[in-house]
Protein backbone atom coordinates (compact mmCIF):
# COMPACT_ATOMS: atom_id res chain seq x y z
CA UNK A 1 0.00 0.00 0.00
CA UNK A 2 1.70 3.42 -1.05
CA UNK A 3 0.79 5.88 1.33
CA UNK A 4 0.81 9.91 1.17
CA UNK A 5 1.10 12.13 3.95
CA UNK A 6 0.82 16.15 3.67
CA UNK A 7 1.82 17.70 7.02
CA UNK A 8 1.57 21.12 5.84
CA UNK A 9 -1.46 21.13 8.35
CA UNK A 10 0.98 20.61 11.61
CA UNK A 11 2.72 24.32 10.99
CA UNK A 12 6.50 22.49 11.48
CA UNK A 13 8.87 21.29 8.73
CA UNK A 14 9.60 18.29 10.64
CA UNK A 15 7.79 15.00 8.82
CA UNK A 16 4.84 13.96 10.55
CA UNK A 17 3.48 10.84 10.86
CA UNK A 18 0.17 9.77 12.54
CA UNK A 19 0.95 6.13 14.85
CA UNK A 20 -0.16 3.99 17.65
CA UNK A 21 0.08 1.25 19.73
CA UNK A 22 -1.51 -1.96 21.12
CA UNK A 23 -0.55 -3.48 24.25
CA UNK A 24 -0.85 -7.43 24.20
CA UNK A 25 -4.32 -6.84 26.34
CA UNK A 26 -5.73 -4.92 22.77
CA UNK A 27 -5.88 -2.03 24.64
CA UNK A 28 -4.82 0.72 21.92
CA UNK A 29 -3.10 4.22 22.90
CA UNK A 30 -4.60 7.57 21.39
CA UNK A 31 -3.11 8.08 17.86
CA UNK A 32 0.60 10.29 18.27
CA UNK A 33 1.67 12.28 15.56
CA UNK A 34 5.45 11.04 15.66
CA UNK A 35 8.25 12.05 13.89
CA UNK A 36 9.57 10.47 11.18
CA UNK A 37 13.47 10.11 11.50
CA UNK A 38 16.05 8.92 9.84
CA UNK A 39 18.62 9.81 12.01
CA UNK A 40 16.88 7.15 14.32
CA UNK A 41 18.03 3.58 14.18
CA UNK A 42 14.81 2.60 15.38
CA UNK A 43 11.62 3.02 16.75
CA UNK A 44 11.81 5.21 19.48
CA UNK A 45 9.73 6.04 22.07
CA UNK A 46 9.36 7.06 25.93
CA UNK A 47 10.53 4.82 28.96
CA UNK A 48 7.00 5.10 31.04
CA UNK A 49 5.38 4.17 27.41
CA UNK A 50 7.31 1.39 26.93
CA UNK A 51 6.27 0.69 30.39
CA UNK A 52 2.51 0.79 29.97
CA UNK A 53 2.59 -0.97 26.94
CA UNK A 54 3.65 -3.97 28.59
CA UNK A 55 7.34 -4.09 27.09
CA UNK A 56 10.10 -6.27 28.80
CA UNK A 57 13.02 -3.41 28.68
CA UNK A 58 17.14 -4.49 28.38
CA UNK A 59 18.81 -1.56 29.31
CA UNK A 60 21.43 -0.88 26.49
CA UNK A 61 25.23 -1.71 27.03
CA UNK A 62 26.35 1.89 26.25
CA UNK A 63 24.35 4.79 25.79
CA UNK A 64 22.61 5.83 22.62
CA UNK A 65 23.66 9.63 21.59
CA UNK A 66 21.52 12.03 20.75
CA UNK A 67 21.49 15.42 19.59
CA UNK A 68 21.58 16.89 22.94
CA UNK A 69 24.30 14.42 24.50
CA UNK A 70 23.68 11.01 25.29
CA UNK A 71 21.14 9.69 27.02
CA UNK A 72 20.38 5.96 29.22
CA UNK A 73 18.60 3.44 26.58
CA UNK A 74 16.45 0.52 26.72
CA UNK A 75 15.59 -1.72 24.02
CA UNK A 76 12.23 -4.18 23.91
CA UNK A 77 9.65 -5.81 21.63
CA UNK A 78 6.35 -3.86 20.88
CA UNK A 79 3.64 -5.99 20.92
CA UNK A 80 1.70 -3.83 18.04
CA UNK A 81 2.78 -0.79 16.11
CA UNK A 82 0.60 0.82 13.74
CA UNK A 83 1.46 3.47 11.42
CA UNK A 84 -1.29 5.43 9.56
CA UNK A 85 -4.54 6.08 10.35
CA UNK A 86 -8.25 6.05 9.23
CA UNK A 87 -8.38 2.73 7.81
CA UNK A 88 -4.80 3.11 5.56
CA UNK A 89 -3.10 1.45 8.53
CA UNK A 90 0.04 -0.47 8.40
CA UNK A 91 0.38 -3.70 11.36
CA UNK A 92 3.97 -4.32 12.72
CA UNK A 93 4.07 -6.97 15.12
CA UNK A 94 6.73 -7.61 18.08
CA UNK A 95 8.20 -4.54 16.38
CA UNK A 96 11.70 -3.73 18.20
CA UNK A 97 11.54 -0.44 20.23
CA UNK A 98 14.57 1.63 21.60
CA UNK A 99 13.34 3.34 25.20
CA UNK A 100 14.42 6.54 26.65
CA UNK A 101 13.77 8.02 29.72
CA UNK A 102 13.55 11.82 28.21
CA UNK A 103 12.67 10.90 24.95
CA UNK A 104 11.45 14.03 23.37
CA UNK A 105 9.21 12.50 20.50
CA UNK A 106 8.02 9.11 19.15
CA UNK A 107 10.51 8.83 16.95
CA UNK A 108 10.06 6.70 13.22
CA UNK A 109 13.61 4.99 12.79
CA UNK A 110 14.69 2.96 9.71
CA UNK A 111 13.82 0.00 11.86
CA UNK A 112 11.10 -1.28 10.41
CA UNK A 113 10.04 1.47 8.36
CA UNK A 114 12.38 2.74 6.32
CA UNK A 115 13.22 -0.75 5.44
CA UNK A 116 10.17 -1.58 4.52
CA UNK A 117 9.26 1.56 2.43
CA UNK A 118 11.11 4.03 -0.43
CA UNK A 119 10.25 7.50 1.67
CA UNK A 120 10.17 10.47 -0.50
CA UNK A 121 10.10 13.68 1.42
CA UNK A 122 9.06 16.62 -0.72
CA UNK A 123 9.71 19.37 2.42
CA UNK A 124 8.50 22.07 -0.49
CA UNK A 125 5.38 21.12 0.02
CA UNK A 126 5.46 19.55 3.17
CA UNK A 127 4.12 15.83 2.27
CA UNK A 128 5.90 12.85 1.81
CA UNK A 129 5.19 9.16 -0.10
CA UNK A 130 6.06 5.66 1.40
CA UNK A 131 6.22 3.00 -1.00
CA UNK A 132 6.94 -0.17 -0.76
CA UNK A 133 10.14 -1.87 -1.10
CA UNK A 134 9.48 -4.99 -3.49
CA UNK B 1 14.60 48.60 24.69
CA UNK B 2 13.15 45.94 27.06
CA UNK B 3 13.10 42.11 25.71
CA UNK B 4 9.98 40.45 26.05
CA UNK B 5 9.61 36.96 27.31
CA UNK B 6 7.48 34.87 25.50
CA UNK B 7 6.69 31.91 27.97
CA UNK B 8 4.86 28.99 26.43
CA UNK B 9 2.92 27.09 29.15
CA UNK B 10 3.14 23.85 26.66
CA UNK B 11 6.33 23.73 25.94
CA UNK B 12 7.82 20.70 26.41
CA UNK B 13 4.63 18.98 27.68
CA UNK B 14 2.88 16.01 26.06
CA UNK B 15 -0.30 17.44 24.39
CA UNK B 16 -3.69 15.91 23.81
CA UNK B 17 -5.71 17.91 21.23
CA UNK B 18 -9.01 17.42 19.48
CA UNK B 19 -9.14 17.52 15.15
CA UNK B 20 -9.44 21.30 16.02
CA UNK B 21 -6.17 21.40 17.05
CA UNK B 22 -7.49 22.72 20.68
CA UNK B 23 -5.52 21.19 23.27
CA UNK B 24 -7.60 19.08 25.68
CA UNK B 25 -4.79 18.40 28.24
CA UNK B 26 -0.69 18.36 28.83
CA UNK B 27 0.96 16.85 31.18
CA UNK B 28 4.51 15.89 31.41
CA UNK B 29 3.86 12.39 31.63
CA UNK B 30 3.10 10.57 28.60
CA UNK B 31 0.97 8.32 30.36
CA UNK B 32 -0.99 10.63 31.92
CA UNK B 33 -1.84 11.79 28.42
CA UNK B 34 -2.37 8.17 26.89
CA UNK B 35 -5.02 7.74 30.16
CA UNK B 36 -6.73 11.06 29.61
CA UNK B 37 -6.96 10.19 25.47
CA UNK B 38 -8.36 6.89 25.57
CA UNK B 39 -11.49 8.49 27.52
CA UNK B 40 -12.05 9.66 23.76
CA UNK B 41 -13.10 8.13 20.62
CA UNK B 42 -9.86 7.10 18.51
CA UNK B 43 -9.62 9.46 15.66
CA UNK B 44 -11.13 12.21 17.69
CA UNK B 45 -8.26 13.38 19.58
CA UNK B 46 -4.12 12.85 19.04
CA UNK B 47 -0.95 13.24 21.22
CA UNK B 48 1.99 15.44 20.38
CA UNK B 49 4.77 17.82 21.52
CA UNK B 50 4.98 21.39 20.40
CA UNK B 51 7.71 21.01 17.73
CA UNK B 52 9.03 24.90 17.17
CA UNK B 53 11.08 25.70 14.25
CA UNK B 54 14.90 24.92 14.99
CA UNK B 55 13.78 21.42 16.87
CA UNK B 56 16.29 19.07 15.97
CA UNK B 57 16.11 15.54 17.31
CA UNK B 58 19.25 13.07 16.36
Amino acid sequence: MKFVFNYDKYNCRIPIIPVRFIRSDNESTPIFHAVLDSGADTLTIPKDLAEWLGVKLQPKATPTVTASGSAKAYTGIAPLFILGQGGREVKYQDVEICAMENCPYILVGVSPVFEDYLITINARERKFTLEPIK
Amino acid sequence: MVEKKIVDKYKDKWLLRNKKNKILYASDSVVDVVEEGRKYPLNEVFIEKKLIPGTCFF
